[in-house]
């Protein structure tokens, strides 16, 4: 019941900036295909935020998933008892840091990190507020939640076919990265779904490196960006007026984008199962 | 096996290797860059001081300086000056805002500075001053032999080594005192934060494990059931900040029927709430389904009805599933930002109220890092505070569940 209840007044409350009166105003078309967001000049054109935040998220997505499959991969096939557990525990830590956290370190050392590497390549960049900071923290926010999935993924493929792998002479290794991870790659899907979730949504430690970018978008990873959730919460002053609101229509978007990037994965997952079927 | 075949899986186990190290190598990164940015300045002063500095300016009347002679204790450092006339002790120190300040470290209970009374006015007029270890002081004013009234102290750019000396040979009475409670604390936030757990639980867990009574024992397997199962599913993947948003359109109408109005910790709380409720459904659920039916069985068979069965052995056969259940959305409030920023706002509270806005613990942190300069001391030292609470409560529900698991077992 919360759920169409959460829709429904979000999405009346996003919807009045585009209702209202001629001067309070703004064009939907503009705000949806906008490559500038001065809320000072009553500009709000998310378009290139959009963009923006596909870029940082998936980036840092399929950052995380390699890392993830690999990790799992240690957790439940190579290592052994004790060192298990040990990973296991690092991963559940890591899952367990609350954004604010992370933020703080993504401000300290991730932005020092990147300004430090702008430098080499001559580059100068904000103090190291940029998309590349921004994907490297989503990697590493996503990370705990694909690898759990994964681990789980694994655990899960029955033994035969692990048996089976081995008495035809494939190494343990092979077994491994072969059969059993492909066996797995529902949960691994799913994993990874989650995991963008919370790239889409994730919003303080976010708005603390994105820089809020004015224009866009910018295809240099150096360059300051903006994302949804950057825009929601930065400059948030008073609880009224045109730029107080258009926050919700924001928010609308970014429900939008969430659940049609869920449905793409599923439709992907989808067909990768389907092809999964066909050979065996 | 050939050796093409040995060398690629010996390539493939170093990744392997490789991807875990990198990620223990972060988790490392993160803590000491928190622990070695927030322990120096973890104190009692940050943990249960105000955020905001108080300025006390107070007046001592007629009191006359005692003949008392104090000894001040033998463990006052070199750096510190102590004032024998008057029992104190001053350092010259750095504080947060990077400024020179002279900082109380003795003083006696029998000192007459701890005499005064605040002069300012305002509701405070007349009321006790206080003079305690930690404070700054900036100005004295004294009367000397001629009458002539003197001022020493920090804001004539006096080192404690001069002012102090002047003061105990010069001084026949005390006239005023100037100085500061320094900020930079987090107590406001944290009691902030309890009342948040408080209320957020006092809403959530009740509903929550009714909610996953009803899935477990007396819903139907109907796609109505079916419906609510996949709206809790989607509920628990909704970002946290859309949660925020929900708060100010739905929630924020029904509190003010009730009288109450702009941010508060009670509408953050209700946000809280509805936030935490598909966790905690979901893992109570699990909890009651992993009770061995052989349990509610034997209670049948003894002659209790259904409810009896589920209130009376199920429900306290679950307790430790729904404890640890509880602790974990514990550690979610502990850890929340973003569905406080727009609930409770970013004013930083000192002393808080339920129906007024504060911050919690993450959104003061928040705040503390969005400005021009942003405080990474503070923010460390409340990352400190927040980490050690939320891994405690991690480590706790493990233990929890190792425990109910061996007790199964046995």
């Amino acid at each position: 019941m919360m759920v169409i209840l959460i829709i429904i007044f979000v999405t009346s409350r996003g919807v009045r900036p585009f209702l209202g009166s001629a001067e309070e105003r703004v064009d939907l078309k503009v705000f949806l295909t906008g490559s500038r967001w001065r809320a000072d000049q009553g500009i709000y054109g998310l378009g290139f935020v959009i963009i923006n935040t596909l870029i940082v998220s998936v980036t840092g997505g399929l950052l995380a998933l390699p890392l993830a499959i690999l990790s799992a991969v240690l957790i439940t096939r190579i290592a052994k008892g004790k060192l298990s557990v040990l990973l296991t525990t690092i991963v559940e830590t890591l899952a367990a840091i609350p954004s604010v956290v992370y933020g703080v370190f993504a401000a300290g050392k991730i932005t020092v990190l990147v300004r430090d590497l702008g430098n080499i390549f001559g580059i100068s960049t904000y103090g190291g507020n940029s998309s590349f900071a921004v994907i490297l923290l989503l990697a590493i926010m996503t990370y705990p939640t694909m690898t759990t999935l994964a681990v789980s993924g694994i655990r899960a493929v029955p033994k035969e076919l692990d048996f089976a792998s081995l008495a035809l002479g494939a190494t343990p290794t092979q077994t491994s990265f072969k059969v059993i991870v492909p066996a797995a790659r529902s949960s691994i899907a799913t994993g990874f779904t989650l995991g963008l979730g919370r790239a889409f949504g994730e919003a303080t430690a976010v708005s603390m490196i994105a820089g809020n970018a004015l224009t866009g978008p910018s295809w240099n990873p150096f360059d300051i960006t903006r994302t949804l959730t950057s825009t929601m919460l930065t400059g948030l002053h008073e609880t009224t007026g045109l730029d107080y609101e258009i926050r919700f229509s924001v928010g609308v978007v970014l429900m939008i984008v969430i659940v049609s990037m869920n449905l793409l994965v599923h439709a992907a997952k989808r067909r990768l199962e389907k092809k999964g079927s066909a050979i065996s | 096996m050939t050796r093409i075949r040995k060398i690629k899986d010996t390539v493939m186990q170093s990744l392997t290797w490789l991807a875990s190290g990198i990620s223990a190598w972060v988790l490392v990164a993160i803590l000491v860059f928190i622990f070695s940015n927030g322990w120096k300045l973890l104190d009692r002063t940050v943990l249960l001081g105000d955020y905001h500095a108080r300025n006390i300016v107070s007046g001592f009347g007629d009191i006359q300086t005692t003949d008392v002679v104090f000894t001040p204790p033998a463990s006052l450092g070199d750096d510190e000056v102590a004032s024998t006339r008057y029992g104190f002790a001053v350092r010259d120190e750095i504080d947060k805002e990077k400024n020179h300040v002279h900082t109380i470290t003795w003083v006696d209970d029998r000192s007459p500075l701890r005499n005064g009374t605040i002069t300012t006015a305002g509701p405070t007029q007349g009321h006790k001053a206080p003079f305690d270890a930690g404070m700054n002081i900036n100005k004295l004013v004294f009367i000397d032999a001629s009458g002539e009234e003197v001022s020493v102290g920090r804001f004539k750019q006096q080192t404690p080594q001069e002012w102090i000396p002047l003061l105990d040979s010069e001084a026949k009475q005390i006239a005023e005192f100037h100085g500061k409670v320094p900020g930079g604390g987090m107590r406001g936030s944290l009691i902030a934060t309890l009342m948040l757990i408080g209320l957020s639980l006092f809403f959530s867990v009740p509903i929550g494990i009714f909610a996953a009574i009803y899935l477990y024992a007396i819903a139907k397997q109907n796609r109505l059931t079916t419906f609510v199962r996949s709206s809790i599913e989607l509920l628990a993947g909704v970002p946290s900040i859309i949660f925020s948003m929900m708060g100010i359109t739905l929630i924020f109408p029904i509190i003010r029927l009730f009288g109450l109005s702009g941010q508060s910790i009670i509408l953050g709380s209700l946000t809280m709430a509805v936030l935490l409720l598909p966790v905690l459904i979901r893992q109570t659920e699990e909890a009651l389904r992993s009770v061995p039916t052989s349990y509610a069985q034997a209670s049948l068979a003894l002659g209790a009805t259904q409810t009896e069965t589920l209130f009376r052995v199920v429900l306290p056969a679950a307790r430790n599933g729904i404890f640890s259940a509880c602790l974990l959305a514990v550690s979610r409030i502990i850890g929340e930002s973003a569905a406080l920023i727009f609930t409770m706002g970013t004013a930083i509270q000192d002393s808080p109220a339920v129906t007024s806005g504060a911050t919690s613990l993450a959104v003061q942190i928040y705040v503390l890092m969005g400005g021009e300069n942003p405080n990474f001391e503070l923010a460390s030292a409340i990352s400190i505070v927040i980490l050690i609470l939320v891994l405690a409560l991690n480590l706790t529900v493990k233990v929890v569940s190792a425990l109910s698991d061996k007790k199964g077992k046995a």
